[in-house]
């Protein structure tokens, strides 16, 4: 599983030796499954790679069939947990719906791929209901809404592909330019110098359509550039005695203000998680 | 921000790390307001906090931005010398 996604990443393989080793990985898979086979989350991780990769969207839409089908049974068994916490149970239920979309996604992806548009419009209604939940689910939390983001996303770069098949180019046009806002939203574009397929679409149809370079650069290039040179880390001047402490550190030394008079001291403020 | 000894020996280790761990999640939190964490501040000689740096940055610009920032409240008061016993 790791090698395979590995090699979801690794731009230019042939596409021979990814389709041995997503052989290898059904393989493994579906020995290691108990009687129940293979959890949806081992389809979806083949099928993304797949999907990445534009190989066999016959096996796409099955396989993601295949776990989509194991995600509604999943998704009737309680969630057994004794310790999980509130905010566990809501992250679980979030990633559970954000695992169905992304099954969805991959389906439509492949339908896309085999160029039935009709098909992947029914799936695309279908994602967009189920989009407003997990928008709910995700609530105020950050690295959740970045997820739904995320997603929000793609649902607007499979809208944009699938009104491209059907010739409807303004509609599609419009529907990328939601998917890359949204994406620089989620701060998930690719890192510059890496295969961007979504603006790489986005900029043929753009020029298909009476487009300029120039025009390109102005609305999308700029917005792009700013935040890869966003620096997320802001300063500001304070005048503030430090508030007395006397706490012991892991080598059972004790500190207090006094013990830091005389030198400058640079605190940083951390967690492991 | 950890309070656990446990979870915090074995992330240093790992990450080759050779710094002064003082868990304190209530003095933090509660005491200093500290409200987001990756969080930086910079106390001068007389025990003032000047500086406040909140976020993060890619690995070489964080380097080089907290020195900056250390060395400009170095300048700023210079340490007594000698120094206070």
């Amino acid at each position: 599983m790791e090698r395979l996604d590995a090699i979801e990443h690794l731009e230019d393989l042939a596409s021979g030796d990814v389709m041995t080793a997503v052989d290898q990985t059904i393989k493994v898979m579906m020995s290691n499954a108990g009687p129940e086979g293979p959890d949806s989350g081992d389809y979806f991780n083949v099928v993304e790679v797949l999907t990445k990769k534009h190989l066999e969207p016959e096996r796409v839409v099955e396989m993601a069939q295949k776990g989509l089908a194991k995600w509604a049974i999943e998704s009737k068994e309680p969630y057994y947990d004794l310790y999980a916490t509130k905010e566990n149970l809501e992250d679980n239920k979030f990633y559970q719906a954000h695992s169905r979309l992304q099954g969805l996604g991959f389906e439509t992806d492949g339908y896309l791929q085999l160029k039935q548009p009709d098909k992947a419009q029914l799936l695309l209604a279908q994602m967009d209901e189920r989009l407003e939940d997990l928008k709910s689910l995700a609530g105020d939390k950050q690295d959740r809404k970045k997820t739904y983001a995320g997603q929000l996303a793609a649902y607007w770069g499979l809208m944009a592909r699938e009104g491209e098949l059907h010739g409807r180019k303004l509609d599609a046009m419009a529907f990328y330019e939601n998917a890359l806002l949204t994406r620089l939203d989620a701060q998930q574009k690719p890192e510059t110098g890496m295969k961007d397929e979504l603006a790489d679409n986005a900029q043929q149809l753009w020029a298909s359509l009476g487009g300029t370079d120039e025009g390109w650069k102005i609305w999308y290039g700029r917005r792009a550039n700013a935040l890869a040179n966003q620096a997320t880390l802001t300063w500001e001047d304070a005048n503030q005695p430090l508030a007395t402490f006397e706490l012991t550190d892991l080598g059972g030394k004790t500190w207090n203000v006094a013990s830091l008079k005389g030198k400058v001291t640079f605190l940083n403020f951390w967690a492991s998680w | 921000m950890d309070e656990n000894p446990g979870l915090i020996a074995p992330f240093l280790k790992e990450h080759q790390l050779a710094l002064t761990v003082i868990p304190a999640y209530s003095y933090t939190r509660d005491t200093l307001k500290v409200n987001g964490i990756p969080a930086n501040w910079i106390v001068d000689a007389g025990g003032v906090v000047l500086l406040k740096g909140l976020g993060y940055d890619a690995t070489e610009k964080w380097v080089t931005g907290m020195k900056e920032a250390i060395e400009k409240v170095q300048a700023a008061a210079p340490p007594p010398n000698p120094p206070a016993k």
